[in-house]
């Protein structure tokens, strides 16, 4: 037993990363990790990851790209990104100081870029790969894969050999069963998977009579979506044996310890840090605040209680 | 750059939907005058937003003046983000990410500098205005278009000598839209900042007469700082994020997207 006045321990083991804390900057809210640093050093919280990365460089989609909601954001980004080799070559070496974990994601609307794409980032300097298998923004893409237990286990398993990385696949909420497609991808070899990614929703300008988006549908996220992520972390928590990453509207340190004591071994938070750029390290402290107020010493004392 | 809280010193009506309010940090984690922000440069802009749950998102407001530590934003009532800033009283609190964006080169602004503005597109020029004016290389035109009744123009009188008008209904200066007020080639470059549809006339203007120009973008944003990637806009040298790498550009770099 630890002393009852000791520091509460906030690290976690990620499938076989340690992470100082739980707290994640989510891929797409947090650019390429640099943009923070005139508000702190990404050092600080347990990791983050990239902008969503891709074979080929992608421009993103055209037209508008946000549309804000009651309690929530809808966006179309459209995974612009440089691509993986710029990543690689240009990006990565400035970035690669300013956290000791650093999450590649990877996006992909094909199985063999998605193989080619995962090869090259995974030989870089890179901690761990989020394959993310959820993006509903790219056409006839990214969405297809995480809808289905089948297509979700192709993707996997055409990755796996080329990951020389532990691999994190990034469900999408928006399958018909996720619980069937987390078993799924953890049976083709997944070492971790993270969930949320973004609800596809929609939004129609009334006064245009028109969506408000040129894709018509978009991305939900923020604080909108929290209770049914954690009602997900939890469902998909208790269906598989690796480790869960959480995330959806996560605005404090209460939520994160809400998402853990769903089952999450960590969390990201997304929406809630575009909002408010100095965000992040505010909730691991809160965490830790909450841990030495309730008596808890390790998360692993509150994981997955509910 | 900072995320602080600010309390209200003043949020005044100007005009019809349009209010001037002034702000002083509050935040105390930084000391008053330690210097610890960056200075606010011209043409730069900040995120704003109240401190109520809703609406989610802060909002993009250009630097209008600064005075000492106080900053002062000249803003158009549009929605809900704009009219929550609208209902704040004087003591009320707000929280500030800023100084956000490049702003406006002002050693690359001498000569004969045209200042041209649609609507609230006018108010970073105060700011600009007196800054070229200390700078003391530029004598400075401003030509300026509403669709009614101007605002914000007594802010200018001290260091703009030749100020045009310009009203789509007529209700001051010359009726018409603002490029009836001036031809480019009696400037050696023109700074823009209002609705697309009036950027992409003054772009094509200027381009037509071969004078430079830059234009001050706007875009939806949701972060202000680079995060997102959901500001960006098509240009000659790729997408850029007007956040980060605006708001001010070269117009000759900035492709407008077909009219929708
Ligand atoms: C760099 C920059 C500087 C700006 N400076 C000022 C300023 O000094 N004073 C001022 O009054 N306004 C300024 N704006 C515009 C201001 O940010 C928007 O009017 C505001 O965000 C609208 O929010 P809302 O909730 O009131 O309205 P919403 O309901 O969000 O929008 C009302 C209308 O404005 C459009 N809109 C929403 N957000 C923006 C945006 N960011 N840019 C352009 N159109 C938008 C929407 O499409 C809608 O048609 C600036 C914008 C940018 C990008
Ligand atoms: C602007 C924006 C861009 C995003 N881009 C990506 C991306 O490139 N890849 C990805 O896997 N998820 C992306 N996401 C999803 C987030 O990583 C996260 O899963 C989702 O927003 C839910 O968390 P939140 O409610 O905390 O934002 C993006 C989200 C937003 C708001
Ligand atoms: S508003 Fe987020 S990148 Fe510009």
């Amino acid at each position: 037993m630890p002393p009852a006045d000791a520091a509460p321990d906030l690290s976690v083991n990620l499938c076989g990363v340690v992470l100082k804390n739980p707290v994640i900057a989510a891929s797409g809210t947090f650019g390429m990790g640099e943009e923070v640093l005139p508000f702190y050093h990404p050092s600080v919280l347990g990791g983050f990851c990239t902008k969503g990365l891709t074979l080929r460089p992608r421009e993103g989609n055209p037209g508008i790209r946000l549309h804000e909601t009651r309690a929530g954001l809808m966006n179309s980004i459209g995974l612009q990104n440089p691509g993986v080799r710029a990543f690689v070559d240009e990006i990565l070496p400035r970035i690669r100081g300013l956290t000791p974990v650093l999450i590649a994601n990877v996006g992909g609307s094909e199985i063999d870029d998605y193989v080619e794409a995962v090869g090259i980032v995974a030989a870089a300097d890179v901690d761990l790969i989020e394959l993310n298998i959820s993006c509903p923004n790219v056409k006839c893409g990214g969405m297809a894969f995480g809808m289905e237990p089948a297509t979700a286990a192709a993707v996997v398993r055409a990755v796996r050999p080329a990951c020389g990385k532990p691999l994190m696949v990034k469900l999408s909420p928006n399958a018909h069963d996720i619980c069937a497609v987390a078993r799924a991808c953890e049976e083709a070899g997944a070492d971790a998977l993270s969930l949320v990614n973004t609800f596809n929703a929609l939004a129609i300008d009334v006064h245009a009579r028109r969506a408000v988006f040129d894709n018509v549908t978009a991305g939900l996220s923020g604080p909108a979506i929290l209770p049914i992520a954690m009602r997900m972390t939890r469902d998909v928590a208790r269906a598989v044996r690796v480790p869960v990453v959480g995330m959806g509207g996560i605005e404090t340190g209460e939520d994160a310890a809400a998402f853990i004591m769903a089952g999450a071994t960590a969390v990201q938070v997304g929406t809630a840090g575009l909002v408010r750029p100095d965000l992040l390290p505010r909730i691991v402290d809160e965490l830790a605040a909450f841990m030495a107020r309730e008596g808890i010493h390790d998360l692993a004392a509150i994981r997955g209680i509910v | 750059m900072t995320t602080e809280l600010y309390t209200v010193l003043a949020n005044d009506l100007v005009a019809p939907g349009i209010l001037r309010m002034t702000v002083r940090s509050s935040d105390p984690s930084v000391a008053p005058g330690a210097g610890t922000r960056t200075p606010v440069l011209p043409g730069q802009f900040h995120m704003l937003k109240t401190l109520a749950p809703e609406p989610l998102l802060a909002r993009p407001i250009s630097i209008h003046e600064v005075a000492g530590d106080d900053l002062r934003f000249l803003y158009e009532v549009k929605g809900p983000g704009t009219q929550a800033l609208a209902d704040l009283a004087a003591g009320g609190s707000l929280r500030i990410t800023g100084p956000c964006g490049n702003g406006f080169a002002v050693d690359e602004l001498a000569g004969r500098v045209l200042l041209v503005a649609g609507g609230i597109g006018i108010a970073p020029f105060p700011y600009l205005a007196r800054a070229l004016h200390q700078a003391g290389n530029a004598r400075v035109t401003l030509a300026a278009g509403f669709r009614s009744l101007p605002y914000g123009l007594d802010d200018f009188a001290a260091h703009v000598p030749d100020i045009r008008v310009a009203s789509e209904d007529g209700s001051a200066g010359v009726k018409g839209r603002v490029p009836v007020l001036f031809d480019p080639r009696d400037f050696d470059i023109v700074v823009a900042c209002g609705p697309v549809p009036m950027m992409r006339a003054v772009q094509g203007i200027c381009a037509a007469a071969g004078i430079r120009c830059v234009l001050s973008m706007e875009a939806r944003m949701a972060c202000g700082v680079g995060l997102c990637l959901g500001c960006t806009i098509r240009t000659t040298t790729g997408m850029r994020r007007v956040c980060v790498d605006g708001p001010v550009f070269p117009a000759e770099e900035v492709i407008f997207d077909a009219a929708r």
